[in-house]
């Protein structure tokens, strides 16, 4: 692992060497909603986000006319947010059979991006992301547990979080970028599309936070390299608990966000090649991730056991004139399941698993969306089918279990009413390979607004 | 109304011996001799559920299945009778879960059960907590609970049988493990911790988890109301519902035995136990001493109240059979049920409002 940060550092330091150091203007720093930016005059990176593009775009236009001036450094932000409105149904306990109808509203996010741009080619991003309202402590409602449990979750990270702050630095001449902080990680559909309008239906990924952390993002180094239309990536970050990996989201609770600090015993590595641009939907890739996760556990000396996670995703999507398509394939293992399984039975308190502490060894996710762009009328239904099995391969004594290969098919529409503002629609049914739990639906309509949806 | 003499009586009588206990040996008292003898008890009766369901699998006759329900419900005992003092190890170490998980998980258990996995007790250990424990078992001993609770030892099938054998082993080992962690160690992962109840028993500076005695003092009251207030607002007002039309037999502990009100009984007895220092043929002094030493009538209230709330639960038995989960059902039933939750919850109110704060007296 050393090896590997000494390598990402040496491949940052000649890609420095290569580039002039570029000089500022030293006028006041100014704050500015990013307007709609025309063909960039210059010749300036790729990036692979699709805001990063037009502010560099942007940038580089301004630097080179020499007519204005911008000053660095520079404030620049964006954001988005949504308030959904949906009904489903649920059981009140594991026993019930018959669903009942929950009605919910939920003012889900609202996201803050900002750029201090310091230079040409260096800038500080970060992101600060309300969820539901922004509060700290919330009761949750745990129908599978005893008689029901009202239960007082703190959600430090979850519900006022900054999920992003990193320095990127780009060196144009070698089409090479380097981010240190905290960034999204380049493995899943919901980490890389992560504003609303860069997908139709109201999450990019509905069944991923059954399987991996939601919108997940680690602190650590990457280094980016262009080649032609290819981007790859190799990076390490921060690793996952092993600790808080549970039956319903598999990998997904180790995401260290419950403490104030991150263990950091154990980092993983993060490898990725892209073919045009995912964030877009016109780009496919091919992204990697392997960490170990037992040294990031609290309690010490209950596993001494690897408990590695590997990562394969195969993520992407095109547009055909107004026909498009966006999909993944997520395969997931983890060492040792059995073992951690019977590591997390014994624990206590807030950690405690009770009925959710089994753990599958293989896992996987595969989604399809199909879409239409009615651009004239910024409409776009869609058509989405997604499927999970976090039981997809057991160890030792592990029992697979099929409540948790779950079925979801879904359709419904986008539609940007205002030049900002959108409106989402999605029907879901969803159904599980359990013997006698029957289908359940969901239907949910999202209100909300994308700045970046100016562009 | 004699009768109510004479229990005060005794109340005065049983308050006047334990009043010049002092509050380490109320404390030392409670530790080993209620909670420690109760986690002992505990394991002890799970071994002989574990023996009784042995012999029933290696021979299925009427006789071994009945033996297998009464080991069932006498190891039911210890356990609601220790359900006001759910701190120490049972919480930190996660066993509350491992042992007595509810509603059990009939359709993940059925999935399992087809499965052609072979049932150890590696196995059950590694499913959720909701497929292991007391009502695991509990329901394949038993009948469906809605109309009988029982049922005859043929319809147990082999696989039923290979389960039973590996969770009830399971469950003598996780009540073992609790007990030892009283008595030995309550930290496997460190191996010099010395048993629970000498932490508990021995407050000071130096003690990790309780600086003084009024620290225990004051777990112990916790314990106790937390208890009383599954009980009235969680035990037994969830499988009520709003009205008999939503009365939810899925919410009901223990209905396959027709165990609850004794279970609901032996909780109120672990109150008991605590507050009065009597557990089995063991007598005082309980957290009643101390209350004794503020007030007098107000300590011979509460153990009164305590009494009370303990001949209202068993009162909810309806006369032509069946259990709570029965009860739920009837008009007359609700309005006794209704009547024990209404006097669970103001013994909770005393003890909150009048017993808490004679700890700082």
């Amino acid at each position: 692992m050393k090896r590997l940060l000494l390598a990402i550092f040496a491949l940052s330091s000649i890609a420095n060497a290569q580039e002039p150091t570029s000089s500022s203007t030293t006028t006041a720093p100014t704050t500015e909603i990013q307007a709609p930016v025309s063909a960039p005059t210059t010749t300036s990176i790729e990036e692979e986000d699709e805001d990063d593009e037009s502010r560099e775009a942007a940038v580089s236009t301004s630097t080179t006319n020499g007519n204005v001036e911008k000053a660095y450094p520079k404030f620049e932000f964006t954001s988005y947010g949504y308030i959904v409105f949906g009904q489903r149904e649920t059981f009140k306990t594991v026993q019930n059979l018959t669903p009942i109808t929950r009605r919910e509203m939920d003012l889900a996010e609202i996201a803050f991006e900002g750029e201090y741009i310091l230079s040409d080619s260096s800038k500080i991003e970060f992101e600060i992301e309300i969820e539901h309202g922004g509060v700290g402590t919330v009761v949750e409602f745990d129908p599978f547990e005893e008689f029901g449990e009202f239960e007082q979750e703190i959600e430090k990270g979850g519900e006022v979080v900054l999920p992003e702050l990193y320095y990127k630095k780009t060196w144009k001449k070698t089409n090479t970028a380097l981010k240190v902080g905290k960034f999204p990680l380049f493995i899943a559909l919901g980490s890389v599309q992560t504003k609303p309008h860069m997908y139709a239906s109201i999450l990019a990924s509905d069944l991923e936070a059954r399987m991996i952390p939601l919108n997940w993002t680690e602190t650590g180094v990457q280094v980016e390299q262009k080649f032609s239309d290819f981007t790859a990536r190799l990076g390490v970050v921060s690793g996952l608990n092993s600790e808080f990996f549970r039956t319903y989201n598999w990998i997904g609770g180790g995401y260290q966000r419950h403490f104030e600090t991150t263990n950091a015993d154990d980092l993983a590595t993060l490898a990725s090649i892209e073919w045009g641009s995912v964030a877009k939907g016109k780009g496919f890739a091919l992204s990697y991730y392997a960490g170990n996760t037992t040294g990031n556990r609290y309690k010490v000396d209950k596993l001494k056991e690897d408990a590695e996670v590997t990562l394969w995703t195969l993520m992407g999507g095109y547009k055909f004139g107004g026909f498009g398509f966006s999909g993944e394939v997520i395969e997931g293992t983890l060492e040792n399941s059995n073992l951690v399984s019977a590591a997390n039975a014994t624990l206590g308190g807030l950690a405690k698993p009770k009925a959710f502490a089994p753990l599958g060894h293989k896992a996987r996710l595969e989604s399809l969306q199909i879409y239409y762009d009615f651009a004239s009328i910024r409409l776009t239904p869609f058509l989405k089918w997604e499927h999970v099995n976090t039981f997809e391969e057991v160890e030792g004594n592990i029992n697979k279990n099929p409540r948790y290969d779950v079925t979801r098919n879904s359709g419904g529409l986008m539609w940007f009413f205002d030049q900002g503002a959108f409106l989402k629609a999605q029907y879901a049914t969803e159904v599980t390979e359990l013997d006698g739990l029957p289908e359940t639906y969901q239907a949910n309509i999202a209100f909300g607004f994308d700045i970046d949806s100016f562009k | 109304m004699k009768a109510l003499k004479l229990m005060a009586a005794a109340l005065a009588f049983v308050g006047a011996t334990a009043q010049a206990a002092t509050n380490q040996e109320i404390i030392n008292h409670v530790s080993y001799n209620v909670i420690l003898a109760t986690y002992n008890d505990l394991a002890s009766q799970a071994a002989n559920l574990n023996a009784a369901v042995n012999t029933l699998a290696a021979n299925p006759t009427e006789a071994n299945l009945a033996k297998a329900q009464d080991a069932w419900r006498a190891t039911r005992i210890p356990w609601e009778s220790s359900e006001a003092f759910l701190f120490g190890p049972v919480d930190s170490l996660g066993i509350d879960p491992l042992l007595d998980t509810w509603p059990l998980n009939i359709l993940d258990l059925d999935s399992v059960l087809k499965s052609n996995r072979a049932i150890t007790t590696d196995f059950v250990r590694a499913l959720g907590t909701n497929l292991q424990g007391f009502h695991t078992i509990e329901y394949l001993l038993f009948g469906d609970g809605k109309s009988a609770n029982t049922k005859p030892a043929s319809a147990l099938t082999a696989k039923q049988f290979e389960y039973l054998k590996a969770t009830t082993a399971l469950l003598a080992e996780n009540t073992a493990y609790l007990a030892n962690s009283w008595s030995k160690n309550y930290d496997p992962e460190n191996p010099s911790a010395p048993g629970y109840v000498q932490v508990i028993s021995a407050p000071g500076f130096d003690n990790p988890f309780y600086s003084s005695d009024r620290a225990v003092m004051e777990e112990f009251v916790q314990g106790m109301m937390g208890i009383l207030d599954e009980v009235a607002n969680g035990k037994m007002s969830d499988p009520m519902g709003a009205d008999i039309n939503s009365a939810n037999m899925a919410l009901v502990e223990s209905p396959f035995s027709w165990n609850s009100l004794n279970d609901f009984t032996n909780n109120i007895r672990s109150v008991y136990s605590i507050y009065t220092g009597h557990y089995r043929s063991t007598k005082g002094p309980g957290v009643k001493a101390l209350v004794e030493r503020v007030d007098a009538a107000l300590a011979a209230r509460v153990e009164g109240e305590i009494l009370n709330c303990m001949q209202l639960i068993q009162a909810i038995r309806p006369a032509g059979g069946g259990d709570f989960g029965q009860a739920i059902f009837t008009h007359d039933g609700r309005a006794r049920a209704q009547k024990a939750i209404d006097a669970l919850n103001a013994l909770h109110a005393t003890m909150e409002n009048e017993v808490l704060p004679t700890l700082d007296m």
